[in-house]
């Protein structure tokens, strides 16, 4: 089935046409599903609310860009207001305090290495992460990271830099991060 | 999406892994995505629920209404000044010579010097066949009404049921649904005149858009409860001397005055069926609306016995407003024992509140209670008279809309997709089964026990 098929069958409602695009989409969907969420069931629940989404609104799909990119944003969109929604920014972490946090590094599978990055961008605290999952994986700028999050651009720039550092810390770890050399060349730890 | 430059390669080294990164769901994911998409809408049922209700009330109105403008009601508009008024028909008096001016009145006047004071001198001159026919037309041969203050039965008739078949009704029980169908014709309280069609189009159309706009955390409700349906009953024997005098059998000594001593009844099994959608207004707390139908009855004892007069109704004024109705039943010392069914049909737009008191996510213990306008459908009761005396239906004092309140403790348990619910629930009606003009109030009370399953619309 061809996706401008696919397109129109789910427009149309087709009860196999949204199927199959729920097959061909929904394991790349849960993993972006899955980095925002705490918990498997979280990002389970968040995948089924950004498929409704997904088929409420396929209508408004123009084929401008790649349909994965577009259902891509709007999974996004959807665990970002879920995470609102469900006050887990208030909840979890003060963004301000959250390098003081101690990094859980002992539960970690031991898998395959795209999932260990995954995991340990999971490590993070939420609003690092979030923060980070949108700009580094996502692509969005800090402006519109600020207007998502309702934070000032600033506080997305600062909040991603300690992201970053605290995730290398974690990479490198596990070792799935080489060392960075010095311009001098001698190795850092 | 307005990326900016990587700064370094740590960026691309994430996209790279986590784009590589797939998770495959669990099969009920998709199985309750396909279930929210494809479910059966249930808001064009609500809707089409709340619309049958609403057409049902508007048909009642009409018919009361009509009933108003009907010729056969003017067996009530002996009890109205302004219906009398329009009275048009041909002088009634055996002579004409003599003939009052208001041949209505005179007779009136007679009945009440019969009925007070015993004076049966003008009596002979009552010709109720010839009123009837002039009010309803001598070829109405197919309406039936009931005889009214002016259809009297002088003490010197030969007996009860050649007066009753010579004054023009059928012989053994009257039939009644010419005239039962339009009970608001007789009196219609202020409550029922200030019922206008546009306030109820308008309470339709906010239940129609309150069911518009379901939004997540909104429930959804089916239910049946059998019950055991029963009455309360207040109000003394009227102690006037137009209650107890005049009528051939009645005896004024020994006489209970307390209607509850004078009447046998037991309560018999009932029914109610409804829907309701729930919406969360706080974490434990829900606002439940819905519709519902009941069915009461109930039972009383009584023996039947040849018919005879009976008054229903306190006199307004005397000789005006009173009712008198033809029984065939009576309350006591009568021919062969029977047991009076009693019943009603209702249907009901339930408002309240519920609350989830404690529990567990699997089972939950929970309490509501409910306001319940309702509308009459159907009322096959017996009322007894007002000297307590006989039983007959007299559907001119019926109420049609009254109001109920519901209460109700039930466990809810997880079932999966539905959450079973059951507990019992107690219904009692506010106002009286019937109009004020009577003096004895009956309050419907159902005991049941709700079985029902709950389901959350996302």
């Amino acid at each position: 089935m061809t996706e401008e098929a696919m397109v129109q069958g789910c427009i149309r409602r087709d009860p196999v046409c949204q199927q199959e695009l729920y097959r061909r989409f929904s394991p790349a969907m849960l993993s972006v599903c899955y980095r925002y969420a705490k918990h498997r069931e979280d990002a389970e629940d968040m995948l089924q609310e950004g498929f409704i989404k997904v088929f409420t609104q396929i209508g408004q799909f123009q084929h401008k860009g790649a349909l994965e990119g577009w259902i891509r944003k709007i999974m996004v969109h959807t665990c970002i207001n879920i995470l609102k929604k469900n006050r887990k920014f208030a909840d979890s972490v003060d963004l301000i305090h959250a390098s003081t946090l101690p990094i859980r590094e002992d539960h970690i599978p031991s898998i395959m290495q795209a999932k260990q990055v995954v995991e340990c961008i999971r490590m993070l605290p939420l609003g690092y992460r979030t923060v980070l999952n949108l700009f580094a994986i996502e692509g969005y700028s800090h402006r519109e990271i600020g207007q998502m999050l309702e934070i000032e651009e600033s506080t997305s720039r600062s909040q991603y830099t300690r992201a970053k550092t605290m995730l290398e810390q974690i990479l490198i770890k596990r070792q799935l991060l080489p060392v960075k050399q010095p311009a001098d060349g001698t190795a850092r730890p | 999406m307005d990326s900016e430059s990587i700064e370094d390669g740590f960026e691309e080294l994430l996209r790279e892994r986590t784009d590589q990164f797939r998770m495959h769901p669990s099969d009920s994911v998709w199985t309750e995505l396909s279930t929210r998409l494809h479910k059966p809408r249930r808001w064009p049922y609500a809707l089409g629920g709340v619309l049958l209700f609403g057409l049902g009330i508007g048909a009642g109105i009409l018919l009361e209404r009509a009933s108003d403008h009907g010729p056969a009601s003017g067996a009530s508009i002996l009890a109205q000044h302004p219906a009398q008024q329009r009275l048009s028909a041909a002088p009634t008096q055996p002579d004409p010579k003599n003939a009052p001016a208001d041949p209505i009145r005179e007779q009136s006047r007679i009945i009440e010097n019969f009925l007070l004071n015993g004076d049966l001198s003008k009596v002979h001159t009552l010709r109720p066949t010839t009123l009837m026919a002039t009010r309803y037309g001598a070829d109405r041969a197919d309406v039936t009404p009931f005889v009214r203050t002016t259809g009297v039965m002088p003490e010197n008739a030969p007996n009860t049921i050649e007066y009753i078949e010579a004054a023009g009704l059928q012989a053994g029980r009257p039939r009644t649904m010419a005239m039962a169908k339009r009970p608001g014709s007789l009196i219609r309280t202020d409550k029922e005149k200030a019922l206008k069609p546009s306030s109820r189009t308008s309470v339709t159309a906010n239940v129609l858009n309150t069911i518009g706009r379901i939004g997540k955390r909104t429930g959804w409700q089916l239910h049946i409860a059998p019950s055991f349906s029963y009455r309360r009953l207040v109000g003394q024997a009227s102690k006037s001397s137009f209650a107890y005098s005049g009528f051939p059998y009645s005896a004024n000594y020994g006489f209970p005055t307390d209607v509850n001593d004078a009447v046998v009844h037991k309560p018999a099994f009932g029914l109610e069926i409804g829907s309701s959608l729930t919406q969360n207004i706080g974490r434990k707390l829900r606002l439940k609306a819905g519709i519902q139908f009941n069915y009461n009855n109930y039972d009383i004892e009584a023996y039947s016995y040849m018919p005879e007069m009976a008054p229903f109704s306190a006199a307004r004024t005397l000789g005006y407003g009173s009712i008198n109705t033809v029984a065939y039943y009576r309350n006591a010392n009568g021919f062969d024992r029977t047991w009076l069914r009693n019943s009603h049909l209702m249907v009901s737009m339930p408002v309240g509140l519920e609350a989830s008191l404690f529990g567990n996510r699997r089972v939950r213990f929970n309490v509501a209670s409910t306001i319940q306008p309702t509308y009459v459908l159907n009322n096959k009761s017996y009322l007894i008279s007002t000297n307590l005396k006989n039983y007959a239906q007299e559907p001119a004092l019926y109420r049609n809309w009254n109001l109920n309140a519901g209460a109700e403790a039930y466990l809810s348990v997880d079932a999966g997709t539905y959450r079973w619910v059951m507990g019992p629930q107690v219904r009692y009606q506010l106002l009286s089964s019937y109009k004020e003009d009577y003096p004895i109030r009956e309050h419907l009370v159902d005991y049941g026990f709700k079985i029902g399953i709950q389901k959350t619309l996302r």
